[in-house]
């Protein structure tokens, strides 16, 4: 060989051998430099990852048989602005139909979706289908159902997208959702919905059912003894609340004007409130029995002692002055009550002084009832360093205190149950602490002034033959620019039905009717009367 | 033995093993394709029930019904019931 070959066979060797070297920097560059990166390419051509949600929880009533929120998918329409086969005749058909859908078209003519319209009715379905416009492609979103519109405030609503907006749906919404899972599915380009295999990448939880305290029988009954009480009235609000004192099972929390679940686009939001819960009130009267509780634990006065109510429907005491609505000259403290008299209660209230204030406390007034429901007022009662001389006298008949209807609805359950604490719920997981908060003798006392405040008094017009009834009622001002306004009034009847161990509170409450000579006794005492007997007949207590 | 029995045996032996393989593949395929189909259905059956029950409820609502029986009562004759309206059967009168 000579020197010029030798010479070129090296050159050679030498072209293969970087050719070979760059050929093998350039697979180590690709199989352990990139390596993740065509990994993951390769993967996105047979690998699909699917993140679901379960289906949200069904809400039940007491019995477990009747469901107040059900799930029932929803049609969506859409189309994919990229795609487009029959342009004009879709934007002609969404500008008639669909007006803003066509607005979002003509902004967003490269987006990849585009929705028309989601939760179509039936003859938006029916308008789309008949079209013939191919472009347009439905789609099934799971949505909820609400079977008892009776419910409405208090179950809430979920929104478009199914997670709660208010009311229980809000409360639960981690329990009644879930959590998603994340699956990662094999398959090929031509196996549609089929897979090769599948692996959990991510683990979710099942949505859980929810059972309520609430009978959506009672509920249902009541929500039509309030809608006619309230039509009767031509009252602005009405509200009612059946609780079982004995383990604060709430049965029946209805309020009016309400809404229409299933009609998303008409609610109005001012008529979304539970109004049993979110609203505090001055409730007048009806704290009068709360006011004698006091005084009868503190052994300050006795049912049958005299008090001097000065035959007026107008005095002073300390300079201040006080309205009653009949007169009565010296009687008994139990006629006191019965009697709803202002100046009979006020006297004995003066010798409770600050304690009265601590009773109230005592009750759970302007504390949270710590409910499982959103938005809670804890109402508020006005403090002893606050106090005029008029605030011993407001607060012995429900003024200068504000209360949510379940505050009261507590109170009247611890008066039927012996003076025992209750919490009262919604859900059945909330467990009772057995607490004693007053003795005995003066709830036997209260129980019977209440009896006689329905079989004689002021609640006569809740009596119900047969049963033993224990009511109080309650009419009180609203105030209104600083001033008490006679003219706006809140009704109020609180009690406790009782017959052979069966016992339920009921509180009825009539917002502003239109006529201005009311009082609870003609308007709230008889819708307890008409609560309490449909009651009775739905639970077969006769 | 001979080579070419030896030959033939390992071959025979490999491609069993490789129909087996297939085999094995095939059928697993197979029975996930029928096990998702039958997913499908349940899914399809939770969906029909979802529709069905979402239709007994509608038929059942209160107002409805509430509404019909004001619309009919001469021939129904449904009227509401007061409590004193009730008595009480004692245990022993029922016999």
């Amino acid at each position: 060989m000579t020197h010029v070959h030798k010479n070129r066979s090296i050159l050679i060797l030498l072209f293969f051998f970087i050719g070979y070297l760059i050929a093998i920097i350039n697979l180590v560059y690709l199989q352990v430099v990139q390596h993740q990166f065509f990994v993951q390419l390769g993967q996105k051509q047979y690998q699909t990852s699917i993140t679901s949600l379960p289906p949200r929880g069904l809400i039940l009533d007491r019995t477990g048989k009747h469901f107040l929120a059900l799930n029932k998918d929803s049609i969506a329409a859409f189309i994919l602005p990229r795609q487009l086969e029959m342009k004009p005749q879709l934007q002609k058909f969404l500008a008639k139909y669909f007006p803003h859908a066509n607005e979002r078209l003509a902004t967003h003519s490269h987006a990849h979706f585009l929705y028309v319209q989601r939760k179509l009715t039936p003859q938006q379905i029916d308008l789309i289908t008949k079209s013939g416009i191919s472009d347009i492609k439905f789609l099934n979103e799971p949505s909820r159902y609400y079977p008892l519109p009776a419910s409405a405030s208090l179950i809430g609503l979920t929104d478009i997208d199914n997670k709660g907006l208010f009311g229980l749906e809000l409360e639960f919404d981690q329990l009644l959702a879930g959590t998603p899972s994340t699956v990662v599915l094999e398959k090929d380009a031509r196996s549609g919905h089929f897979y090769f295999s599948r692996h959990l990448d991510q683990e979710g939880s099942s949505a859980q059912q929810l059972q309520l305290t609430i009978d959506s029988d009672l509920q249902y009954l009541v929500h039509e003894a309030l809608l006619e009480t309230v039509a009767k009235y031509n009252a602005k609000e009405g509200a009612a609340i059946i609780i079982d004192p004995q383990n604060g099972d709430i049965l029946a929390m209805v309020n009016v004007p309400s809404f229409d679940p299933n009609n998303f686009k008409d609610i109005d939001p001012a008529l979304t409130k539970n109004t049993c819960v979110t609203e505090a009130y001055e409730l007048g009267s009806v704290f009068k029995i709360c006011t004698a509780l006091a005084a009868l634990e503190e052994n300050v006065v006795t049912p049958d002692e005299l008090i001097d109510c000065k035959n007026t429907k107008t005095t002073y005491i300390d300079g201040r002055k006080i309205n009653t609505v009949h007169e009565a000259g010296i009687i008994s403290f139990e006629q006191v009550i019965a009697q709803s008299n202002n100046i009979g209660i006020a006297q004995v209230a003066k010798r409770l002084d600050t304690k009265l204030y601590d009773h109230y406390l005592r009750l759970g007034f302007s504390k949270k009832t710590r409910i499982t429901f959103p938005g809670e007022n804890k109402g508020f009662i006005n403090p002893p360093a606050n106090w005029s001389k008029q605030s011993i006298i407001s607060l012995s008949y429900g003024y200068e205190v504000t209360a949510n209807l379940l505050q009261l609805a507590r109170a009247f359950s611890i008066i039927a149950n012996g003076g025992y604490w209750i919490d009262p719920r919604l859900t059945f997981d909330r467990q009772q602490t057995k607490q004693k908060l007053y003795r005995d003798e003066p709830i036997a006392i209260v129980q019977n002034m209440l009896e006689q405040t329905t079989a004689q008094g002021t609640a006569r017009k809740a009596h119900i033959k047969g049963y033993r009834v224990m009511c109080k009622t309650g009419t009180a001002n609203m105030l209104e620019n600083g001033h008490y306004n006679p003219d706006r009034n809140i009704f109020t009847c609180a009690g406790i039905i009782e017959k052979n161990g069966y016992q339920r509170v009921i509180i009825t409450f009539i917002k502003e009717a239109a006529q201005n000579d009311l009082y609870a006794s003609m308007v709230a005492a008889p819708l307890f009367e008409q609560i309490a007997e449909k009651m009775l007949i739905k639970d077969r207590i006769i | 033995m001979k080579q070419s029995t030896f030959l033939a045996l390992f071959i025979t032996a490999n491609i069993s093993f490789i129909f087996l393989q297939v085999h094995k593949r095939t059928k697993r395929i197979k029975l996930s394709y029928t096990k998702q189909t039958i997913e499908n259905q349940k899914i399809s059956l939770i969906k029909q029930k979802q529709e069905l029950t979402h239709t007994l409820y509608t038929l059942n609502d209160r107002a409805s019904i509430k509404e019909y029986i004001k619309e009919n009562k001469d021939t129904l004759a449904l009227v509401p019931i007061r409590i004193n309206q009730i008595k009480k059967v004692p245990d022993d009168a029922r016999s």
